[in-house]
């Protein structure tokens, strides 16, 4: 969900920068360099997934893969959604330079709640690692749809209307997501098990 | 092992890449003789329905007038003063944008004022003017103003396909290009830190 220039205040603004700023360093400072090819893939694959769309009625969503972004990288999501965003910025004018932080916060935000989320659970059992990745897909779309709503909650509409169609025009990109992240899942966990690191780390 | 990985993270890019759309608020607005005229949607073509718009006096700052677009997206108002107009729209969900419409168009729908009509630069009735003044019009019973307004309108007629082919082109979404440039950046990214890690290894 892109924000656009000049519509959320300047405290929204400087908070949410503020906390992109510590998100990415923390990212940045956990970053496995052996991993970077896998960083550089999920933010190219992010950077493509919002051209994806489906417009419903007066508003258009499009796609956000945070849910797998999060599973796969863990605090990396950070600097890759950062990156993925300012060059949509750049290239395509989506969002703003403004907003950058918020956008930033609100993608990848939620990526880590599911990273910590998945990892809770699959550490311990498995076998749970398809269904929590179905979850977590979904788990991570409403929770991007929310903050938008709180975002724009301190500017000028109402946090339940805003709540509401945010969260509605979201249904069909969780539904979407949930599926594929699940399925992506299915075909890592044969193919390739060690780029999840919920699963390496299970001893 | 990474190639694999990689490429199956990149099929999943393919899969989705041939039905990619994109999704940016536009919003273009023209003057027609004494109507303002705007259209309102989003850079894959969908359009804006029911956007929320507000005429501004840009000088001033006041409010002129608020209306919202039809279900084609189209917005369309009388100019209701002769100053420097903003045009603001609001789609919902932090999608917006602004226009400006310049004094010189908005001039061009207050003719009884001469002096505006012949400083405004590059104005196409000032080209128009100059055949028209030398021979004697009230022989032929029709008055110079007259002439005057037939000409004009037969001139706004044709350039109206124009206007609308290049608020077209505005809407025309990230091109291909836009999409090989940004994933260039990611990739040469991810080169320069595998760089970096290399050289700090190695030390």
């Amino acid at each position: 969900m892109h924000i656009s220039d000049g519509v959320l205040s300047a405290p929204v603004l400087l908070t949410g920068g503020a906390l992109t700023v510590v998100g990415t360093a923390i990212g940045l400072k956990k970053l496995d360099y052996d991993q970077m090819a896998k960083v550089g893939i999920l933010a190219s694959t992010f950077f493509v997934a919002s051209l994806i769309h489906m417009s419903l009625g007066p508003t258009s969503v499009h796609l956000l893969l945070n849910g797998i972004m999060g599973i796969l990288l863990g605090w990396a999501t950070f600097p890759a959604v950062l990156v993925g965003l300012f060059l949509q910025a750049m290239f395509f004018q989506f969002g703003g330079i403004t907003v950058l932080g918020v956008n930033t916060f609100n993608v990848a935000g939620p990526a880590i709640v599911c990273y910590y989320i998945f990892n809770a659970v699959v550490k311990k059992n498995p076998k749970y690692a398809v269904p929590m990745a179905f979850l977590c897909g979904a788990l991570s779309v409403f929770l991007t749809a929310l903050m938008v709503a709180v975002a724009l909650l301190f500017t000028e509409e109402s946090f339940m209307e805003v709540a509401i169609l945010a969260v509605t025009a979201h249904l069909p990109v969780m539904v979407i997501e949930a599926l594929v992240t699940g399925f992506c899942m299915i075909f890592l966990r044969k193919v390739q098990p060690e780029a999840i690191p919920a699963l390496t780390a299970h001893k | 092992m990474k190639i694999l990985q990689g490429s199956a993270i990149f099929f999943l890019l393919l899969f989705f890449s041939s039905t990619a759309f994109a999704h940016k608020f536009i919003m273009s607005t023209w003057v027609e003789g004494d109507t303002v005229y705007l259209e309102a949607g989003f850079s894959d073509g969908t359009t804006a329905k029911h956007a929320k718009i507000e005429v501004f006096d840009n000088s001033s700052g006041d409010k002129l007038l608020d209306g919202e677009t039809d279900d084609s997206g189209e917005f369309s108002c009388k100019i209701p003063k002769k100053t420097e107009l903003r045009i603001h729209g609001n789609a919902g969900m932090g999608h917006q944008g602004e226009s400006i419409i310049p004094l010189e168009d908005v001039a061009e729908a207050f003719p009884g004022d001469g002096a505006d009509l012949s400083e405004s630069a590059g104005s196409v009735t000032a080209e128009t003017e100059a055949p028209v003044v030398s021979p004697t019009p009230a022989a032929a019973g029709i008055s110079e103003a007259e002439l005057q307004k037939i000409v004009e309108t037969a001139v706004e007629k044709k350039l109206r396909p124009l206007l609308r082919k290049m608020a077209e082109q505005d809407m025309k979404g990230p091109s291909l290009q836009d999409i090989m440039g940004g994933i260039g950046y990611i990739i040469g990214l991810i080169g320069l830190g595998t760089y970096i890690n290399y050289r700090r290894k190695s030390k």
